[in-house]
């Protein structure tokens, strides 16, 4: 219903050319903003990364169901009140991010559906809003997220440090939830509420360009919802709450027709942009240019609004940027309609031998064969001049058993230990492994992790119904600070000089042993059929007389004429006995 | 004067058409509405991508009753297996009802209540019960009372006597009745509209004895229920005869329409379906060609008229409200006693030695 409300609202809004955010009596400090950013990448593909967000001019701890929520989302923000939630990150995902190929991700997201949540300080029971949490975002975004139970739910100890502020700057482990379900899919059911969080929904403005089914034509696609306050000023004794959606994804223009991977609006959305959301404070679409190669430039049919370098520590980006709401009203004066960006190279697209590595990537994957035993294998890549301290945290199911005194920790044969190590055995049924450590990765050099387990057995009802086709396994999370800002991708200028990143690996996928489901009814049927050759021959032992059979030589004798005798005897016998 | 007596007659037999389709509408609207709202419970009970025809009649039906009003939280839909975005869809996002891509059924606005794992016998009891766990989200809950009307829609692999969830569990006409008997206990529907797609679909109505349930089923005892055509670009099968021409019977109704229940009966005759579609009728006490199609595929608009002439005045506010306002103006007084400074921390641990 207030979906339907909101829209019209929009509806109205959009029509009528008139903000709406002082006359809805809301507070002047909310703010929404959408960004849009294009980065081409060396291998030809194109990363695409939408940025709504939305600033809720209200203190975290005071937020309630009956507040009036201006440009916030209501649902979010009832949820939000009930729960006491104080932090949520909150992503659905489907592919994998080749950070080797394709540098950062402004938002790193594995694959499938991965939340964490820190509660508030007076949330007297997290362990059952952590419950609540998952039942609501379940229903809300159409993911199966009700399947985080107790055997998928960890506290991280190192890892996931929540990203807003913190009530003097303190932080309570116990607060803090973290799941991944790698299993999850990702379509248009799921994009359609997330959608809806938005003042404008998709009617108008940048996100009039997510249609599902050319989003989801993509080689990558994420999309994500992060909640955390933040200061209000420099004091910062109060907060306001900051919700971000974005949407990362990588798409690959076509060089068939022309040769060209020359790109638009249309040719990745299908649609351009017809109306503004007025409910923005700043619409802007931004094209990374640094890599922009002189001899086959990117150029642009509709000139930009103009050129912004900005800095990240020492690295510098350059960015063509497009005001939307100057560009489209100048086209609503000049009564034209559609907004659309084409990018078009001048030559052939040559694919490059070698591309730009980031500094810290990882691999994952599964070692061994059979369905018994196993391992995994988790690569670290420093392409780095220096040392850098890493934290790893890992998740494994409880129906693999790890075995600690199996974990080495390589670099080039060499047996190195971990700074500080975590690890919290599993629970059947009730508690997976929980690993974490910090980790100093060499100045150029690859660190290799791992560590055997074994297959558990499931009782068969515990299978899923695909249960041949393996269960999986969560990516492990590298989280880690820079000492560069090269290929990462960062909308605001810094001039600290260390980045936080957070990295997902690979999800596995893992063949468990599975029983044979049909058994049960082989079982019916041999028995039965046993059974029903037995009963025969035993009936006919049990209950029959057995005699001795007139000779052969006997019968012969008889003559014809006795036998024609014997006929009619035998029917007059007949007779009588009826 | 041959000529002037046949307009005659056709004038009079005209006239007297249209006073009886008159009259049938005056007592229809004297009749009064029986119900008041309505629901739709849509499974897709089967997994895997060569039964993607499976979701793409159950997305026909969750099309047709979402044009013609019934809203999205009124709908619960259940979707065994993940066929729009599924890897092997050469068109993410899409599912469509003939290999002509005509219509798209799974949309661009779609929301699926049940999906993947989820979608198992136990919860679709559990939904149809209103037994669900503690926790369960609202999207989740069928939460009709005894003015709804419920058009329950189930399509899978069938044989007699079952249907099969998941291929692997099955619930049987048995504990199917058995459900819908909790719910007639529990005033949980006005009347119910069970259409089933299976091979051998009659059989999943036999058992029922509860009143007021109209039961179809796409084929009779004994029979197979086919699918229509294939589509060579993605390998498999698009959708099954039934709901195929059922579609394009719905295709064509819009809320407004006169159409009775009786006529949908006839949608599917087996020169085209191959199968023998059946209707149980006996439990139903309305006589079907008096009953609208949009009594179950349509949506009653929710209207309710509030007094509020005299001092009677309806308060949106409960004790709920006052109690947690003041909770807040407590939490509101303690942040201001004692004023707490917010700070950032590292994201990355500090290690103390």
């Amino acid at each position: 219903m207030m979906y339907e409300m909101r829209a019209l609202i929009t509806f109205f809004a959009a029509f009528c050319r008139v903000s709406l955010s002082e006359d809805f009596g809301g507070s002047a400090f909310d703010r929404y903003d959408e960004r849009l950013l294009f980065k081409p990448l060396p291998d030809g593909q194109v990363y695409a990364h939408f940025e709504f967000s939305t600033v809720f001019d209200e203190h975290i701890n005071d937020v309630f169901w009956v507040d009036h929520f201006n440009l916030f989302p209501l649902a979010i923000g009832k949820f939000l009140a009930n729960a006491k939630v104080q932090e949520m990150h909150f992503s659905l995902a489907k592919g994998f991010w080749k950070n080797s190929a394709w540098g950062y991700n402004a938002r790193d997201a594995p694959n499938g559906a991965e939340l964490t949540v820190y509660f508030q300080s007076f949330q007297d029971n997290p362990q059952k809003a952590w419950r609540d949490v998952t039942s609501v975002l379940s229903g809300h975004f159409c993911a199966s997220l009700n399947f985080i139970d107790k055997a998928a739910t960890v506290q991280p100890v190192y890892s996931f440090k929540p990203e807003g502020v913190l009530q003097n700057g303190s932080m309570r482990n116990d607060l803090l939830f973290y799941a991944a379900l790698p299993h999850e899919a990702l379509c248009t059911e799921n994009l359609t509420p997330w959608k809806k969080l938005l003042p404008c929904f998709d009617k108008a403005g940048l996100a009039s360009l997510l249609n599902a089914r050319h989003i989801f034509n993509s080689h990558f696609v994420s999309l994500a919802l992060d909640l955390k306050p933040i200061c209000v000023n420099s004091d910062c004794y109060r907060t306001s709450i900051s919700i971000t959606q974005t949407i990362s994804l990588i798409f690959n223009p076509p060089v068939v027709f022309d040769g060209k991977k020359s790109w638009s609006f249309i040719k990745f959305f299908g649609t351009p942009i017809k109306e503004v959301c007025q409910l923005a404070s700043e619409s802007t679409v931004l094209i990374d240019i640094t890599q922009n190669d002189t001899s086959n430039p990117l150029t642009f049919t509709t000139p930009p609004s103009g050129l912004v370098v900005k800095k990240f520590g020492e690295k510098e980006r350059k960015f063509a940027t497009f005001d939307l709401k100057s560009i489209i009203s100048e086209y609503k004066q000049q009564n034209m309609s559609k907004f659309n960006i084409v990018s078009l190279y001048k030559k052939n697209h040559v694919y490059a031998s070698t591309t730009n590595p980031p500094p810290v990537f990882a691999s994952r994957y599964i070692t061994g064969y059979g369905v018994s035993q196993g391992g995994i294998t988790c690569d670290i890549y420093n392409k780095l001049d220096k040392s850098v301290q890493i934290v790893y945290f890992d998740i494994i199911p409880w129906y693999l058993r790890i075995y600690v005194h199996t974990l080495k920790i390589t670099v080039a044969n060499k047996e190195i230990k971990p700074d500080t190590f975590y690890y919290k055995p599993a629970k059947d049924r009730s508690q997976p492994h929980h690993i974490e450590m910090l980790l100093t990765l060499l100045p150029n050099s690859v660190t290799t992790i791992h560590f055997d387990f074994d297959r558990q057995y499931l009782k068969w009802t515990e299978y899923p119904p695909d249960a041949n086709h393996g269960v999986y396994v969560n990516s492990a999370v590298i989280s880690l600070k820079l000492p560069t800002a090269q290929n990462m991708t960062v909308f605001s200028e810094t001039s600290s000089s260390d980045f936080f990143l957070r990295i997902h690996t690979q999800s596995l996928l893992v063949s468990l042993a599975t029983p044979d489901f049909s058994m049960p009814y082989n079982v019916i049927c041999l028995v039965s059929t046993v059974v029903s050759l037995a009963f025969g021959p035993i009936h006919n032992l049990t209950t029959r007389k057995p005699q001795i059979p007139k000779s052969d030589e006997e019968s012969k004798k008889q003559s014809l004429l006795n036998r024609i005798k014997n006929f009619f005897q035998n029917k007059k016998s007949h007779e009588k006995s009826d | 004067m041959d000529v002037r007596v046949l307009f005659a007659f056709f004038f009079i037999a005209n006239a007297f058409e249209k006073t009886v389709a008159v009259s049938a509408k005056v007592e229809r609207f004297f009749e009064g509405k029986r119900h008041t709202n309505n629901w739709a419970v849509l499974v897709c009970s089967s997994r895997y991508w060569f039964n993607y025809r499976h979701v793409a009649n159950v997305l026909s039906i969750y099309r047709s009753v979402k044009r013609l009003g019934i809203p999205d939280n009124r709908i619960i839909l259940m979707l065994a297996d993940d066929m729009p975005c599924n890897s092997r869809n050469p068109k993410p996002g899409t599912v469509f009802n003939n290999a002509h891509h005509h219509i798209n059924v799974y949309g661009d606005d779609v929301e699926v209540d049940y999906r993947g794992y989820e979608v198992t016998v136990q919860n679709f009891i559990r939904l149809l019960t209103g037994r669900v766990n503690e926790g369960t989200p609202r999207s989740k809950q069928l939460l009709t009372d005894e003015g709804s009307n419920i058009l329950i829609y189930l399509t899978g692999h069938g044989g007699e006597g079952f249907l099969k969830f998941q291929d692997s569990e099955e619930i049987t006409s048995v504990e199917l009745s058995d459900a819908f008997e909790q719910m007639y206990q529990k005033r949980r529907y006005n009347e119910i509209l069970l259409i089933t797609e299976t091979c051998q679909a009659e059989s999943m109505a036999s058992k029922l004895y509860s009143p007021n349930i109209l039961g179809i089923g796409s084929s009779k005892i004994g029979e197979d229920s086919l699918s229509h055509h294939g589509d060579p670009t993605i390998g498999v099968y698009v959708i099954d005869r039934y709901t195929y021409y059922a579609l394009e019977f719905l295709e064509k109704v819009s809320i407004n329409s006169s159409k009775s229940l009786s006529d949908f009966f006839s949608i599917c005759p087996k020169r085209v379906c191959i199968s023998t579609v059946t209707v149980r009728k006996d439990l139903f006490k309305r006589d079907p060609k008096n009953v609208p199609l949009t009594d179950f595929f349509g949506n009653v608009p929710e209207v309710k008229l509030l007094d509020l002439s005299s001092a009677h005045k309806v308060s949106i506010r409960n004790e709920t409200d006052d109690r947690r306002d003041s909770e807040r103006s407590f939490t509101l007084y303690s942040h201001n006693v004692i004023k707490h400074k917010w700070k950032k921390i590292d994201p990355f641990p500090v290690l103390t030695y």
